[in-house]
């Protein structure tokens, strides 16, 4: 059972916003005697976050809560302020747990659950709101956003109640050692997957801000046993009171700061030197660590995370995100998603609904224009072979100290974000051969006449090896020939930078420059990169990686009789085209090509996408 | 199609692609790309002796067979290449015959062939720096039609006119 304690801490780690704390459960207003502000911040914000904590708390039976804040207006000697915003951070925290923990019976949500069918419930104001925002965010995300999981979640062994031992269900099963949990019996998912309808929950409105929650979907039962359709807000409600907060803030003009609510959703306002948070986010195998960071000020920052609360049962992970559509844990791909421009609510559905979904339907979700009208950045880390690949809608320096197991696997063409690893077709290319291929069968059959096959073969009995009429061809060609010798002449200029390219996806791979006999060498997928200095030569090897075999290419940098000079000298391609045909490059207007290994070596960057 | 269409067909692509992959083992020239192109004169033959529809099966079946086993990466521009030097081909052969000889015939498809081939490639890698290669290819494209057009001629002066007949159905015409 302590494995599962741990697991308990490490939820509340998804963000390595690092602040050391006690574990307490109730609020603890705690200021110390001077507030030292700039205690523990390491060189100008930019680094982990290590301050002097102004409240801390458990809140939901499990989930840490971080408060921050820095105003002038919170002075010793004025503590009422602070002790006033702190206790309103207190009550939002607590109302929304009354009111949607799903364990504690007389909360909203779980009054709901009990219901049968055609029953109705009042609710608070508060689980209006959250209802409302679920309710669009269900539309918006087509269902991978989910409330109605529940019952699923619970049987696949991930709500709250395993953790606590309360009660038991029939479809319970034992932990094993090694943590893993027994599959459940296919009956239960596909019937508790008929209680997923969440639009046909209906809600209306008092005029005070109350409502009533009526549920229309139907029981199932499973061997004479009843289950009903069950709610849980548990992605939402944590976001939902992140926008409460971020507003009483805000109208108290504080503007230093940040919450954070269990580390998945996080409010960011500016360090105390009024300059960006420098956040971590965190690294699925090395908890401790980040697998990027990036620059945040005055936003919310929602996570939902894969790697926190799962098991692995014959080396198949089962995580606590459930997918909808198939009632099972997500099995994407997706690790981690943060996402950051919207409401923090809105925010952690957005993680939640990526996260069980699959590359594909990310990017279609990405690029779809709900996500696009509203501006929404996001990033989510995918499984790879060996290592992990983001897939991001921000341009690649929006993150820093990137991990090394982590490679870029998406870019932004044409506004639209795409995945590299998708063999791009030359589409144009395509259509443009099979055009040609029919034309030239309608040439075949509609133009030409019918030929007479006897005189078609005397006819090429007759055929000569020189006619007279050849000349002129040749002449011709001969034309062609001297046209093509005096085209623009090869530049005489020396070169002075190399560029090595991955001609299917465009990117540079690695650059050199003469001058300053520097390798500069660029993430790209698929390619890796060693290279020497000796004897006044720069010996490069490029490496393409594919699934099962590494092809390499041997480019060598020197300068000999006064010149720079590239040459290509080693290569595992067929045919060796680029080693024995090309000539060194001395000019900008240089390039070898390696056709079976897309690379390209150019002298000037004009040539790349 | 009638089965001896068919047989003579896959023959004929059977040994261009043959003479493909042969060449293929070859080192390359001192030029990027540059090969000797023997198969194209099965793809002349076939225009030659049968119709363009024919030659037109045997370039795409060499061409698409013979860059998937060697070469994958490079089917893309082969395959527009041939597409140019067969239709070169075509047109000179149905307009011209009479007047041409068949070397020139040969070494104007395979300069089409070569040009063609290096403009798809600087378009779909954007490397416009490999345009400078023209004149060289261009060359080699002429030495290649020579071959060609000698191998072809060859073949056909020395075949008898009537086992050229029977090769394509008509029996028994006295020379």
């Amino acid at each position: 059972m302590r494995k599962f304690l741990i697991i308990l801490i490490l939820l509340t780690l998804c963000f390595s916003v690092s602040v050391t704390f006690a574990q307490e459960t109730e609020l603890v207003l705690d200021f110390g005697s001077e507030r030292n502000v700039s205690q523990g911040i390491i060189s100008n914000g930019c680094a982990r976050l290590s301050t002097e904590t102004v409240a801390n708390g458990g809140y939901f039976g499990n989930v840490m809560v971080d408060v921050v804040l820095y105003s002038d207006s919170f002075s010793v000697s004025n503590s009422e302020f602070a002790r006033e915003v702190l206790t309103f951070i207190h009550n939002t925290l607590t109302t929304c747990d009354e009111k949607c923990n799903v364990e504690s019976e007389n909360s909203d949500v779980a009054r709901f659950n009990a219901l049968s069918a055609n029953k109705s419930v009042n609710v608070s104001s508060f689980v209006v709101e959250v209802f409302k925002i679920a309710k669009q965010m269900y539309q918006a995300t087509d269902g991978f956003y989910n409330p109605c999981v529940y019952p699923l979640v619970d049987l696949w062994g991930f709500s709250a109640r395993t953790y606590h031992e309360n009660g038991d269900k029939t479809y319970d099963r034992e932990w094993q050692d090694g943590g893993a949990y027994p599959l459940p019996n296919n009956v239960y998912v596909s019937e508790f997957s008929k209680l997923l309808d969440f639009e046909s929950i209906e809600l209306t409105i008092n005029p005070n801000g109350d409502g009533v929650l009526t549920k229309r979907c139907d029981s199932v039962t499973v061997n004479g046993e009843e289950f009903e359709q069950q709610l849980d807000f548990g992605g939402i409600a944590k976001g939902y009171c992140a926008d409460l907060i971020c507003n009483y803030l805000l109208q108290n003009s504080i503007s230093n700061g940040y919450v954070s609510i269990g580390s998945s959703s996080i409010y960011v306002l500016q360090n105390e030197q009024d300059e960006d948070y420098r956040v971590g986010l965190q690294h699925p195998k090395n908890l401790l660590g980040d697998y990027a960071q990036i620059n945040l000020k005055n936003e919310f920052l929602s996570t939902s995370g894969q790697y926190l609360r799962c098991y692995s049962i014959d080396g198949v992970s089962y995580s606590h995100i459930i997918n909808p559509q198939t009632g099972a844990p997500a099995t994407g791909g997706i690790i981690s998603c943060s996402v950051w421009g919207v409401s923090s609510a809105v925010g952690d559905c957005l993680t939640t609904a990526i996260c069980s979904m699959n590359k594909e339907q990310v990017i279609n979700f990405v690029n779809s224009d709900y996500f696009v009208e509203n501006e929404i950045s996001f990033v989510a880390l995918a499984e790879k072979q060996n290592g992990y690949e983001l897939i991001t809608n921000q341009a690649n320096d929006t993150f820093f100290n990137v991990s090394n197991d982590v490679v870029f696997g998406s870019k932004i063409s044409n506004g639209e974000v795409v995945l590299l690893s998708t063999i791009q077709i030359d589409w144009i290319a395509l259509t443009c051969i099979i055009c040609a291929i029919v034309l030239a069968f309608v040439l075949c059959f509609v133009i030409l006449k019918k030929r007479d096959k006897i005189s078609q073969i005397e006819n090429a009995k007759k055929s000569k090896l020189f006619v007279l009429n050849d000349v002129v061809l040749y002449v011709i060609i001969c034309v062609l020939v001297i046209t093509f010798l005096l085209l623009p002449l090869r530049s005489q200029e020396q070169v002075e930078q190399i560029f090595v390219i991955d001609m299917v996806s465009g990117q540079t791979v690695l650059a050199f420059d003469f001058s300053t006999r520097t390798v500069e060498t660029f993430t790209v997928e698929g390619f890796s990169i060693e290279w020497t200095d000796e004897n006044n030569k720069i010996t490069v090897t490029v490496m393409r990686h594919t699934q099962n075999e590494v092809y390499q290419n041997t480019i060598v940098f020197e300068r000999a009789n006064g010149l720079n000079v590239a040459k290509m000298i080693g290569a595992d391609c067929k045919g060796q085209d680029c080693v024995y045909s090309f000539e060194q490059i001395t000019s900008q207007t240089g390039v070898i090509v390696c056709i079976p290994n897309h690379l390209k070596v150019v002298a000037t960057q004009g040539g790349a996408k | 199609m009638k089965t001896k269409r068919i047989v003579l067909l896959a023959v004929f692509c059977a040994m261009a692609l043959t003479t493909f992959m042969i060449e293929n083992l070859f080192p390359p020239l001192f030029v990027p790309g540059a090969k000797m192109g023997l198969a194209n004169v099965f793809v002349l033959l076939a225009i030659l002796l049968l119709s363009p529809t024919d030659a037109l099966i045997v370039v795409i079946v060499k061409t698409t067979l013979g860059c998937l086993f060697t070469n994958p990466s490079a089917i893309v521009y082969s395959l527009v290449a041939g597409l140019c030097s067969w239709l070169v081909m075509v047109l000179l052969v149905e307009f011209l015959q009479q007047k041409l000889s068949v070397i020139a015939i040969s070494i104007c498809s395979a300069v089409c062939h070569n040009i063609a081939q290096l403009l798809v490639f600087c378009a779909i890698s954007q490397t416009p720096q490999m345009i400078f290669y023209l004149p060289h290819l261009t060359i080699c494209g002429v030495v290649a039609g020579i071959i060609v057009g000698i191998a072809v001629f060859a073949v056909v002066k020395v075949l008898s006119k009537n086992m050229l007949l029977r090769m394509i159905n008509y029996e028994n015409f006295s020379n």
